[in-house]
Order: C-alpha cells, then sequence, then structure tokens
C-alpha cells in the first residue's frame, strides 16, 4: 500500500511540473508575442510615415527617431524575457543541483508578475543583504514558490503587495510569501485547497516542512523552511 | 461623410498608442484606454463604430468587458485583437457577443478590411 502511495505521489510530482513548465512557458511566449506585436506596429508606423514623405509630406524625424529607441526598449525587453525562459526550461535538466536562491527567486518572481498585474496586485522580493547558494530540485523549488504565490495571489485585493523572500535561518533557509491582505484558510476554496495539499506534498519531497500556511498558522504569511542541501535535515 | 470611430482597449499602453496614430492617418477617428472599466467608461460616454478588444487585461477579461458593453450597447460591434485567438476563445468570444476575433500581429489592411466590415461601411 505505502509502495502504491509513494508511486501515486511520484506520478502526481511528475504530472505537476510538466503543467508548471507548460503554463509557465506559454504564458511567457505570449508575453513575447506582446513585444513582437509592438514592434510589427511601431514598423508599421514608421513605413507609414515614408511612405507620407514619399507623396511629399514631410517627415517628422523626432518621431521616426523615438519610434527606433521605443523599438529598442521593446528588443531589451523581449531578449529578458527569453532569457528568462531559457533558463526556466534548463531547471528541469537535473533533478537535482546546486543554484543561487535570490537568483531564482527573481526570476520566479519575474516570471510571476503577469498573473500578478492580470490581478491588479502588487509582487515584490525582499532579500537579505548575503546571497545564498542551495542545492535541491531548481524545478521543484521554482513551482514550490509559485504554488505559495498563487494561493497568495488569490486573496490578493486591487493594489496590495506580495512579498517573497528568505531568511537565512541556522543550517537552512526559509522561504515566505507575504500577502497584505489575510490569506484566509486555504481549504475554503476547493481550488486553493488542491495547491495548500499540494504544496505541502512537494515541500515534503524536496526534503523542507511548512512552518505556516496563511489562515491560524500565520494569517499574512506562507513560510517554508529547507535545508541548504536537499536530503539533509 | 463622418470619419469611423473606433476605441482600443489593451493593456499594452504603447500596442495602443501605435495603432491609434496607424488609423489616424488612415483617416479613422481612434482613441485607446488601458482597462476594461476604462473601455466601459468610454463607451457610455461616446458613440463608436467599433471596438478593438485585448482578451486578457488587468481586473476585468475581454469576455466581460463584451458582455458589459453589450447592455449598455447592444449594437455595439467589438472585435477581439488578441494573441489567445485559438477556436476555444474564438467560440467563447463569439458567444459572448463579439463580432470576430483576430489574432496579434494582424497587418494593417486586414485590420482595416475588418473594421469597415464590422462597420457596415
Amino acid at each position: 500500500m505505502s509502495g502504491f502511495v509513494k508511486s501515486a505521489d511520484s506520478r502526481l510530482l511528475w504530472e505537476r511540473g510538466l503543467q508548471f513548465l507548460g503554463a509557465q512557458t506559454a504564458s511567457q511566449s505570449h508575453e513575447v508575442t506582446n513585444v513582437l506585436n509592438i514592434i510589427n506596429e511601431m514598423a508599421g508606423l514608421m513605413g507609414d510615415m515614408l511612405y507620407s514623405a514619399d507623396q511629399g509630406r514631410p517627415l517628422n524625424t523626432a518621431r521616426l527617431t523615438e519610434l527606433t529607441t521605443k523599438i529598442a526598449a521593446q528588443i531589451q525587453r523581449g531578449n529578458k524575457i527569453v532569457r528568462a525562459i531559457n533558463q526556466f526550461g534548463h531547471s528541469a535538466d537535473k533533478p537535482k543541483a546546486v543554484f543561487d536562491l535570490q537568483e531564482m527567486i527573481e526570476r520566479i518572481a519575474f516570471i510571476a508578475q503577469r498573473p500578478a498585474v492580470l490581478a491588479k496586485a502588487l509582487l515584490e522580493t525582499d532579500f537579505p543583504d548575503q546571497s545564498l547558494s542551495l542545492e535541491s530540485s531548481p524545478l521543484g523549488f521554482q513551482q514550490a514558490i509559485f504554488t505559495a504565490f498563487e494561493i497568495a495571489l488569490a486573496a490578493a485585493s486591487d493594489k496590495r503587495h506580495i512579498t517573497i523572500g528568505y531568511t537565512l535561518v541556522g543550517d537552512g533557509v526559509e522561504l515566505t510569501v507575504h500577502s497584505a491582505d489575510p490569506l484566509g484558510a486555504p481549504t475554503e476554496v476547493a481550488e486553493m485547497a488542491d495547491k495548500a495539499v499540494f504544496l505541502r506534498l512537494l515541500v515534503s519531497t524536496l526534503g523542507g516542512r511548512i512552518i505556516a500556511l496563511g489562515a491560524d498558522d500565520d494569517p499574512h504569511r506562507i513560510i517554508f523552511a529547507f535545508p541548504k542541501r536537499m536530503g539533509e535535515d | 461623410m463622418e470619419p469611423l470611430r473606433v476605441l482600443i482597449v489593451d493593456d499594452e499602453q504603447e500596442l495602443v498608442s501605435t495603432l491609434v496614430e496607424r488609423l489616424d492617418i488612415r483617416g479613422i477617428d481612434a482613441e485607446g484606454v488601458g482597462n476594461g472599466t476604462a473601455g466601459l467608461e468610454k463607451i457610455r460616454d461616446h458613440d463608436y463604430d467599433v471596438v478593438l478588444l485585448d482578451l486578457k487585461m488587468p481586473g476585468m477579461d475581454g469576455l466581460e468587458v463584451i458582455r458589459r458593453m453589450h447592455q449598455d450597447k447592444p449594437d455595439l460591434k467589438i472585435i477581439l485583437l488578441t494573441g489567445h485567438c485559438d477556436a476555444e476563445n474564438t467560440e467563447k468570444g463569439k458567444q459572448a457577443g463579439a463580432y470576430d476575433c483576430l489574432v496579434k500581429p494582424v497587418g494593417i489592411d486586414t485590420l482595416l478590411i475588418l473594421i469597415h466590415q464590422a462597420a457596415g461601411r
């Protein structure tokens, strides 16, 4: 029986990991499309202006210069998104790897910006001065942070802050997702209850433990603790 | 003849302002706003021939915007202009009352044809 449960858990983790990877890749590719749409319209406008100049109308060179600057800015924006997708995609390469925690949280916060914007919440990060290397599952770790963010986002109202951060505690780290709005009990909403159950399983699989999960534990925080190396207590 | 009046509702500000400029060049009286709530306010105060509407925006999504716009202006022609125009979204959009759905990036000539078709002139 326990073997069956373990196998079912492994399958769930694998399926959810794949869903997470697919959903975030699709979401970020949509962001790239937005960038390309803007470049498309700006290039089209430049074409319109040049056509008008060919017809004898004066060319607004200041506007042309402004458009080239804006196109360059959009290319930078697109490049940042593509870099994030690339690093995110590679996070599934190895089941266990050493990574910089701050860089990872910044990446997941970048990926989470769009859902935060759509929900009109304000997402920010908060780090100690000291950086930290962890050895764990990069994909699983990001999924744990993102799942906690999703639970917080479900409770967030307009222009309220969600903060993702960490603190060094003993020989490990405590990750915190703080919501300005009280999180309530995830069990009240089926989808959030599912996410909370999954988060417990995921954190446990990564060798960590949940310290608080909103509601009675700490109304504004989801906190989980991890050792610096997966497999160590 | 009065120029066509078009409202663009999309949260990508640079896209909206550039598209407004391109439609203006072509003799269309275009305006843009960045979210559904602002779009609803605009259509209450002004008469537009066509609305170009993004599907995913902060706050109210495009489908909800269509329903609410049609509560105020049942005959308003709304074209979904989005990166999410798959079969499911197109169907949902049409069920909600959208005139049609175009996938961005869209060529300006294709867009103009559809705007004129939707406006009936």
